[in-house]
């Protein structure tokens, strides 16, 4: 149990720090100069290693807890929906996560010499970079759901 | 780096994790085949996923680059917004007629 709760911990806080990290790439290209689009490029940087430590966790999570020790459980209580309907779509959605990261750290390093005159370009990212802050944050939601779920199951059978 | 081959292999590889996805819950030989490469069919699909982009970007890294960074950035949203709603309508579905 301490190692599903040290996997699921690494996992939510790495995906929090990615999006927080996206959130700081959208905030320096708003009002861009040159130390801000250095920042941009050092967040991106962080923001996509983040995201693949997040993978990582979970998906390490997923294949050796989840699958045995909490889905079971979850489809046989209250909510099997939980699992049945939002795990099974956050596991796949979550996995457009890392590729829109390496995007905007790819088009960052693309652009980051035009961003100051291309503002076309710079909204692109902007609109990416918030993009991937509601995807991870709503990924975090459907975590809550799922673990809901669990906590639904175990109160049926405890209380 | 092409800002256009970047966006074409955010497309392809959206649309190919959609397609592993549903295929995977149709298909139980499709489900056996990525469980005998990785061991698990969401590791198997998360391992083609990243060399899926790889390969995408080496195939359009000559397209000309077009420049509207905005225009392809909204496509993005479009697909994911698209694709997320495949996902999640598939499986609503499947749980409701199960």
């Amino acid at each position: 149990m301490g190692v599903m709760h040290a996997l699921i911990g690494l996992h939510a806080a790495l995906g929090e720090a990615g999006a927080l990290a996206f959130l700081w790439v959208l905030i320096e290209l708003l009002n861009p100069s040159a130390s801000s689009l250095r920042r941009a490029h050092i967040a991106a940087t962080l923001g996509v290693l983040f995201i693949l430590g997040s993978w990582f966790f979970g998906g390490f999570y997923y294949v050796t807890e989840y699958g045995t020790l909490v889905k079971p459980v979850i489809k046989s209580g209250p909510l099997p929906w939980a699992h049945e309907i939002i795990t099974e779509t956050k596991e796949h959605i979550f996995l457009f996560v890392p590729l829109l990261a390496v995007l905007v750290r790819g088009l960052i390093g693309r652009y980051k010499n035009e961003f100051m005159q291309n503002r076309g370009a710079r909204m692109g990212v902007v609109l990416l970079s918030g993009l991937i802050v509601l995807m991870v944050f709503t990924i975090a939601g459907m975590g809550f759901i799922i673990s809901s779920g669990f906590r639904a199951a175990l109160e049926a059978t405890v209380l | 780096m092409n800002s256009t081959a970047l966006f074409r292999s955010a497309y392809a590889t959206i649309w190919l994790i959609v397609g592993m996805t549903l295929l995977t819950e149709v298909s139980p030989p499709f489900k056996a085949l990525l469980i005998q490469l990785a061991g698990q069919h969401w590791v198997a699909k998360s391992i083609i996923t990243a060399i899926a982009f790889v390969v995408f970007y080496f195939l359009f890294r000559k397209s000309r680059e077009s420049g509207k960074v905005f225009g392809g950035a909204l496509m993005v949203l479009l697909n994911v917004v698209l694709g997320g709603s495949a996902i999640f309508g598939f499986f609503v579905w499947h749980f409701l007629t199960k």
